[in-house]
């Protein structure tokens, strides 16, 4: 492993090598903090321009690209509560009441730090561990893939709210929108009411727009605020630098590190459910857990974290296996057939130059992350918060606009933005949570159809959920996440 | 000022009743909906309505014994009624004519009808975000955009 990266680094280290690893990364940061745009689109409209490129070159813009539109996402996360994929729901959760607190500027800090310092563990871990975590994430099958679903869910425990009850509520909304479209083990429509549109379910960006960005564009044209924020909020000098408060973070950003490396390994449960996970570790072993949802910046913390170490991991099975992590691994795996690049073991063996290469230009676009992100997100997009809220909220409504069109190319989904646009808005006058819901959406599916799987190999039997030692350590761990609130809330008594 | 509008603004109690009422109703619907359709691809859905349906009738029978602080949903209602309709008309603009005419209008009128009149502001807010959109969206990205009655204009400045 050691004489492969040797070899590599010259390589990488090339000025044109880091010029498209920084292009990549700034792409990325763009194209992440634009509702409706994601990493994803954005390396799959680079692939056809990269075709004739010098292959590592054309991995630094993807590599780029992931790392800085992982990251982008939490831009508008933080300052206009627009949540651009699921994974960035948790850092809306501390990042927009910081915001309304006056400190964007340090939520940003907070945010870049932590991705920068999850996306480098991920990148640094996918060059170490590989071999070893490919091992660990074929010990997973559809039980055990269930019982990580059921895991996720379970951390709705700390995503309640204040009235449990509601927050039932809204999970059990989120898992009845996850039920509708096809059913693929049986091929019956559920809830589709004989509309194409809904085949293939309600549209996770339709919703996460609906449910986070449309309330608080109602809430600023209610108010009719005519100020926007004050240029000092955005300062990052008037509240130090995040590092000083270290020993605050640290704990987290290993914690979160490792879940988002572990969870991003495995074949498909990457992406979304490693941000929820690491926010959900950092609130249970928080000396303060009723601050977390109120501005607690180890909130975003624990949630950039955990999302940008997802980021390399995720192509640890694609790179090794050629089974992707997340969607955007499954777009880069595309990438490198493009340029020749058969993932597997192969790859490793023929291509060790390029496969190591980049390896290392995951870990230096993590690092320029650092630079471009901070002076990016700060100055640039921050600045935006500075129009008054009256201005603010239809130029929001703009960007959402296109960017929900542009999923589907369809003004189906614009009706649908408006009412479930609409409901959000109610659901959250009436102290009903978000996230919670989206929990529901995302892991339900996942669960039923893994149970339906597993149930399916093990010919009906339940005994089948349980046969392996991983699932055995699924549950427990699913039982500890689900209890460690009540175990607090006894102790506290 | 608000006294006329408040047929429009439910108090929060009514307000949770009515919405918990709707969710057992919808509760109710799904579980109908959901036995039409064969048992491996029923049963999870059923389970889920009928469990939705427990917690929305607890939070019904707690509003309806009582316990809800005295005070409305709405802060203003004009000016929700006005944002909505606002966003409303604008998604139809949108689907109806295109996306650069309706956006212009929309952000140039939103602002002015909660009483923000500082034009460069508003005029440069609103030119701004649609060229970068376009620009991002349709010009770098190759993304559609709705149908637009500008499109030939659009098409020969490319």
């Amino acid at each position: 492993m050691i004489q492969p990266l040797i070899d590599a680094l010259p390589h990488v280290l090339e000025l044109r090598m880091l010029a498209a690893v920084a292009i990549g990364t700034i792409a990325g940061l763009i194209v992440g903090a634009l509702p409706g745009l994601t990493a994803t689109t954005g390396i799959a409209v680079m692939i056809p321009l990269t075709f004739g490129m010098d292959p590592l070159f054309a991995l630094g813009l993807m590599a780029g690209m992931y790392n800085g539109g992982s990251y982008g996402e939490a831009i508008p996360a933080i300052l206009m509560r627009v949540p651009g994929t699921p994974a960035s729901v948790a850092t809306v959760l501390d990042g927009y009441p910081l915001t309304q607190q006056g400190r964007a500027g340090y939520a940003l800090q907070v945010s870049i730090i932590s991705a920068v310092i999850g996306s480098t563990v991920s990148a640094i871990s996918l060059i170490i561990f590989a071999p070893l975590l490919v091992k660990l994430s074929l010990m997973f099958g559809p039980a055990e893939y269930f019982w990580v679903a059921l895991l996720g869910l379970a951390t709705v425990a700390s995503l309640l709210g204040d009235d449990l009850v509601k927050g039932l509520i809204a999970t059990l909304i989120g898992l009845l929108i996850g039920t509708m479209g096809t059913d693929l083990t049986t091929g019956t429509e559920r809830y589709t009411f004989d509309m194409l549109e809904f085949a293939d379910g309600f549209d996770i960006i339709v919703l996460l727009t609906g449910l986070f960005a449309f309330p608080p564009m109602l809430f600023m044209i209610e108010e009719a605020m005519r100020t926007g924020m004050d240029k000092s909020a955005l300062h990052l000098k008037r509240e130090g630098s995040v590092l000083r408060d270290w020993r605050r973070f640290l704990p987290v950003w290993i914690r979160s590190s490792i879940i988002g490396v572990i969870v991003g390994a495995l074949p498909g449960a990457g992406g979304s459910m490693s941000c929820y996970l690491a926010y959900n570790d950092a609130k249970r072993i928080s000396k303060e857990p009723e601050t977390f949802g109120k501005g607690n910046p180890v909130g975003v913390a624990a949630s950039e974290c955990g999302n940008g170490a997802d980021n390399a991991a995720s192509l640890i099975p694609a790179l090794t296996l050629g089974i992707p992590g997340s969607g955007v691994a499954a777009v880069i795996l595309g990438g490198l057939l493009v340029h020749g690049l058969r993932p597997g073991p192969a790859l490793f063996k023929d291509h060790p130059d390029i496969v190591y290469g980049f390896m290392l230009q995951m870990l230096f676009s993590a690092l320029l992350l650092a630079v471009i992100g901070g002076m990016t997100a700060t100055r640039i997009f921050g600045q935006a918060l500075r129009l008054p809220r009256v201005v603010l909220a239809p130029a929001i409504m703009l960007i959402v606009t296109l960017g929900v069109y542009s999923v589907n190319n369809s003004t189906f989904d614009l009706a649908m933005l408006l009412i479930v646009g609409f409901g959000a808005y109610f659901l959250e006058r009436l102290d009903y949570p978000a996230a919670p819901l989206v929990l529901g959406v995302i892991l339900g599916p996942i669960a039923e159809s893994q149970l339906n799987l597993a149930l399916t190999i093990g010919g009906g039997q339940v005994q089948a959920l349980v046969a392996s030692p991983m699932s055995i350590l699924m549950i427990v761990l699913t039982v500890f996440v689900l209890l460690t609130p009540l175990i607090g809330a006894l102790r506290r008594r | 000022m608000e006294t006329d509008t408040v047929a429009l603004n439910p108090p929060r109690r009514s307000a949770e009743i009515t919405f918990a009422a709707a969710l057992i109703v919808v509760a109710g619907a799904a579980f109908t909906a959901a036995r039409a359709y064969p048992d491996a691809s029923g049963t999870y859905p059923q389970a889920l309505a009928a469990a939705l349906g427990v917690p929305a009738l607890l939070v019904m029978v707690r509003y309806l014994r009582g316990g809800a602080e005295d005070t409305v949903i709405l802060t203003h209602p004009r000016r929700f009624l006005t944002g909505i309709c606002g966003i409303g008309l604008y998604i139809l603009g949108v689907a109806w004519i295109g996306y650069i005419l309706p956006s212009l209008i929309f952000a140039t009128l939103m602002p002015l009808a909660c009483g923000y009149r500082h034009w460069p502001t508003i005029l440069g807010t609103a030119f701004g975000t649609v060229a970068m959109v376009v620009i991002v969206f349709n010009v770098l990205l190759e993304r559609p955009l709705p149908d637009d009655i500008l499109a030939p204009i659009l098409r020969f400045l490319r």
